[in-house]
């Protein structure tokens, strides 16, 4: 099985790379700032790696499927108060990576839950697209 | 005007091909897999035993927190609390080494091998070249013997059949 990333027509980017982005380091940082982001991206990497050992299989407790939605999430910690969910689906041989969002630990409010539905949402149109055109993806390196 | 070169240099870079390229990335890549690892076998365990994440956590004398951050693969055990997670869980040697990723073998002898090949000496190897897991004598017949840790399994005797890893 091969992973890639879903890239958007529509915006020319592919939503998940885009949220990395933020973890890119740059020389003008400080070594603990680098340090966070490179254990961040270790985290979702290793289990990116262990979706890709279990050929995209949804093996509880660290992926699950999401109720009314076809694809599954990753979940990730960012820090103590923020969790990072990362969202894929199975297609043929490839692990399609959809989308990312942060998720506070202390939220409350339906403005938040609706935000976060939105995302769910636009996420499972990025899956229907790829499903109608499988040649909209990037590598995953 | 330097954060718009970034940007702009950012734009079609894999962040996960520039990560791999830290030294520091590779070290915190290679602490997450046996977290995630111990995650599956302690919800395996866990649910095989028909326990909430709350019950378990009292059997312990823990917290329902700290339990599901070790399935989520959020925290990092000490010894203490990983022995009262294998002990709770009767974790045996099966799963700490599927949790470690270390070696397991299999060895299989032959059971119609001649009498005077009943006897040959083994020496189950482990990481280091230097120190045998087990010098022995095996007795044909035995049919399968585990070794729990054996990264190779060395015999001068054609009566091991197989030996799997």
């Amino acid at each position: 099985m091969e992973v890639v990333y879903y890239k958007d027509k529509a915006s020319n980017c592919c939503p998940l790379k885009k949220y990395l982005d933020q973890y890119i380091k740059n020389d003008t940082e400080k070594p603990k700032e680098r340090n966070r982001k490179d254990k961040i991206l270790a985290e979702i990497s290793g289990k990116i790696q262990y979706v890709l050992q279990n050929n995209g299989n949804p093996i509880p407790p660290l992926i699950k499927k999401l109720s009314g939605y076809d694809y599954f999430e990753i979940r990730s910690k960012k820090n103590q108060n923020i969790l990072i969910r990362v969202f894929y689906f199975r297609h043929e041989d490839k692990i399609v990576l959809l989308n990312a969002l942060e998720k506070p630990d202390n939220y409350s409010g339906e403005r938040e839950d609706r935000k976060i539905e939105q995302e769910l949402e636009i996420t499972q149109g990025y899956l229907n697209k790829f499903k109608l055109n499988p040649k909209l993806y990037e590598k995953y390196e | 005007m330097k954060n718009m070169n970034n940007k702009l240099a950012n734009k079609n870079r894999d962040p996960m091909g520039e990560a791999r390229k830290s030294e520091k990335f590779r070290q915190y890549s290679e602490n997450v897999m046996p977290r995630i690892r111990l995650a599956t076998e302690v919800y395996n365990s866990r649910k095989a035993l028909g326990l909430s994440q709350q019950a378990l956590a009292k059997e312990m004398n823990s917290t329902q927190k700290v339990v599901s951050k070790v399935e989520n693969g959020d925290m990092n055990l000490g010894i203490e609390l990983l022995n009262r997670f294998a002990d709770k869980l009767h974790f045996n040697s099966d799963h700490l080494a599927r949790v470690f990723n270390c070696g397991q073998a299999y060895v299989i002898v032959s059971t119609d091998a001649k009498k005077n090949e009943t006897k040959n000496e083994l020496r189950v190897m482990g990481r280091s070249e230097n120190m045998p897991l087990a010098v022995g004598t095996i007795v044909s017949g035995t049919a399968v013997t585990y070794f729990p840790s054996a990264s190779r399994v060395v015999s001068a005797s054609n009566t091991i059949k197989h030996v799997k890893k």
